[in-house]
């Protein structure tokens, strides 16, 4: 009895060290586990997101400082009700706490570039460590993918795709009685300094955006590479007016749905005059951290929150 | 009692210094290293000192421990190094100046450095290690840049007024960098730009090690000129120094001590002014003397900085460069106050 007891052990340990090659975005060559059980990640509302929607086994992640003194994890507390009571505080945003992440014994560490280039040979220590780069101008669903494959998660990530494109298909038969297709503007206001910012990139809201077949305004394609968005004056507010202006909101600060408008007044008063997207009331805002990382949920949210004026729009 | 005493090594190298000099530095000497003890027992972690000790011994250290040291060590050294060679460049730069306000800050030294790592890494995506080399080089073109262009000037005021001026050219410059990234890059660049040792490495360390062992002997070498230097250009001429010559040297020293620490740590702000300031009020005057104070009194405030960033408030961690302006203002505001008192005693 002693001895099968200990052939199943070994067999259980055999499997539970399997390990895989993974090359990351920093071009490191990392061994990691082929189905880590104890996954620490670094970056809220990018890998916590992702990896939280595929169902890995989070153990920890980074979290911010709330002005009531508690802490939060961006993006996944708005999209999947996320919390420091599920999983452990890994550091807080931006002050990397080497020791803590050591003490949740992980046995894969998913950091992004970024923040963690520089202290990826003292993470190394500790467990096996993911480079996750964001910013490098690829398509925040293409690193998805990617990252869905470093965690042996590809199967999740197909289910969540089908189901998205299901959602995607369903819409576009909507358009597929008007051509041409809706054009948009994908901005944020800032009405401290009177300034629009004008987005080329914008997670799960451009993305779903853009595979319905949404066109872009042209103004979209002038933002320089190498940056997301562009900050421009009231004078250019004209290079918005689309079909349908998106923008979104952070409800932490008190915004809400509604305080575009508002914002919109005070940097171009009178905007209501000459936004067509005003008349139509097609100007939509959504939750910042809900629609903007990279998450399945973000997309069907962005779609399920265009499809009753997309109804309009078709008849 | 006599006021000066002799140190001898082994027969051939004989150095005389104040007894308050003496008594300072063996002082300083055993608080930095009570205080580099303490801080390896400080973190997230408990560690108790037997184990501490085993491992600074070497005779035996349970993993965990052996894990936990590889983490604390290399920002405690650094902290003691970085301390000491920013302390250094802000005294070399207070007597080339004559001016007790100079700091590596002050020359746009620092901002030169934080202005090529930031072009380094937004603009040509160099990796981590190639940023240091970019923000060495940084620092080193701007002090010479400052330098001569304050060159036909021949005056310490001079000097100080070019560096301000192209501190903020650089400052400017660096700003319109950050604002051209993304949000990511920005936050990041602001959290650098606080001083933190938290990213650094054994190899940082090895190569702040490297420099200061280069330096170092180069400064011993040329202190000698400091204090004709502290009594103006025609007196230090007339005693046979060069002015000009020490100035170009001394300004290039500060540079090369203060730029690898900025590039690994971000810049320190205060530093070098304070520990040459307290360093003065410790042992008085003299040049020599005053350099070294000023090197370890830099040491145990960045260490102290860092130690109590990392510990204080967790898991809020705090950037030593924060702690250090903090404490910079308050001395400023505390030396104001007794300066104010001992005029009202005079009067």
């Amino acid at each position: 009895m002693k001895i099968v007891v200990a052939l199943l052990s070994l067999l259980l340990l055999g499997s539970a060290a399997e390990a895989r090659t993974v090359h990351d975005h920093d071009g490191h060559t990392v061994e990691v586990p082929e189905k880590p059980q104890r996954i620490v990640s670094l970056h809220d509302w990018t890998l916590t997101v992702m990896a939280r929607e595929l169902g890995a086994p989070l153990v920890g992640s980074t979290g911010r400082l709330a002005a009531d003194g508690s802490y939060f994890i961006r993006g996944a507390r708005e999209l999947f009700g996320l919390d420091f009571s599920q999983v452990a505080l890994a550091s807080v945003h931006g002050q990397p706490d080497l020791e803590r992440i050591r003490s949740l014994k992980p046995d894969l560490i998913l950091a992004n570039t970024g923040d963690y280039g520089d202290l990826r040979s003292q993470l190394t220590t500790i467990a096996p460590t993911l480079m996750y780069n964001p910013e490098s101008g690829r398509s925040p669903f293409e690193l998805y993918a990617e990252l869905a494959g470093w965690l042996g998660r590809q199967e999740r990530f197909d289910e969540l795709k089908a189901g998205y494109e299901r959602h995607l298909a369903h819409l576009r038969t909507l358009l597929a009685s008007s051509p041409p297709p809706p054009s948009y503007a994908a901005i944020l206001t800032n009405p401290k300094d009177g300034t629009i910012e004008v987005l080329s990139q914008y997670g799960a809201l451009t993305t779903a955006l853009d595979d319905l077949g949404f066109t872009r305004a042209p103004i979209m394609a002038t933002v320089p590479v190498g940056t997301d968005r562009m900050r421009v004056g009231a004078e250019s507010i004209g290079e918005i007016d689309m079909d349908f202006i998106f923008t979104s909101y952070l409800p932490e600060t008190g915004s809400s749905e509604q305080s575009v408008l508002s914002d919109l007044h005070r940097i171009a008063p009178g905007y209501q005059s000459f936004l067509k997207a005003h008349a139509s009331g097609h100007i939509i805002s959504l939750s910042r951290y809900e629609i903007y990382p990279a998450s399945f949920k973000g997309l069907d949210l962005v779609l399920s929150r265009i499809e009753p004026p997309l109804k309009a729009w078709a008849n | 009692m006599r006021d000066t005493v002799t140190l001898s090594f082994r027969g051939f190298l004989h150095l005389q210094c104040t007894r308050r000099f003496a008594v300072c530095t063996l002082m300083l000497l055993a608080l930095m290293a009570a205080s580099a003890v303490l801080a390896l027992g400080f973190g997230s972690t408990a560690v108790s000192i037997l184990q501490i000790g085993g491992w600074i011994l070497g005779t035996g250290s349970d993993a965990d421990t052996q894990a936990i040291m590889q983490l604390r060590w290399p920002r405690i050294a650094a902290a003691m190094l970085g301390g000491g060679m920013v302390a250094a460049s802000g005294h070399l730069l207070q007597v080339v100046s004559r001016n007790g306000l100079a700091d590596p800050g002050l020359l746009g030294i620092s901002q030169g450095t934080i202005a090529a790592v930031i072009f380094g890494a937004a603009v040509l995506h160099l990796s981590p290690g190639w940023l240091s080399v970019a923000g060495l080089a940084g620092g080193m073109l701007t002090a010479t840049f400052v330098l001569v262009l304050s060159w036909r000037l021949i005056s310490s005021n001079g000097l100080i007024l070019v560096g301000i001026a192209v501190s903020i050219l650089l400052g400017s410059l660096t700003e319109i960098i950050m604002i051209q990234g993304n949000m990511m890059q920005f936050s990041r660049w602001l959290t650098w730009s606080h001083g933190s040792l938290t990213a650094v490495s054994a190899e940082d360390v090895t190569i702040m090690a490297v420099w200061a062992g280069l330096l170092l002997p180069l400064m011993a070498v040329s202190s000698r000129a400091m204090a004709p230097l502290l009594l103006g250009h025609d007196q230090a001429a007339a005693l046979g120094v060069a002015p000009g010559k020490m100035l170009a040297i001394y300004t290039l020293l500060a540079a090369a001590l203060v730029a690898p620490v900025v590039s690994v740590a971000g810049p320190i702000a205060f530093l070098g002014l304070i520990s040459a300031h307290l360093a003065r009020r410790l042992v008085g005057d003299r040049p020599g003397e005053v350099l070294i104070t000023a090197m370890l009194v830099g040491a145990c405030m960045l260490l102290w900085s860092d130690t109590a960033g990392r510990i204080l408030f967790l898991p809020v961690t705090v950037p030593a460069g924060i702690i250090i302006s903090v404490i910079g203002v308050g001395t400023f505001l505390l030396a104001a106050w007794v300066n104010g008192a001992k005029d009202n005693a005079r009067s």
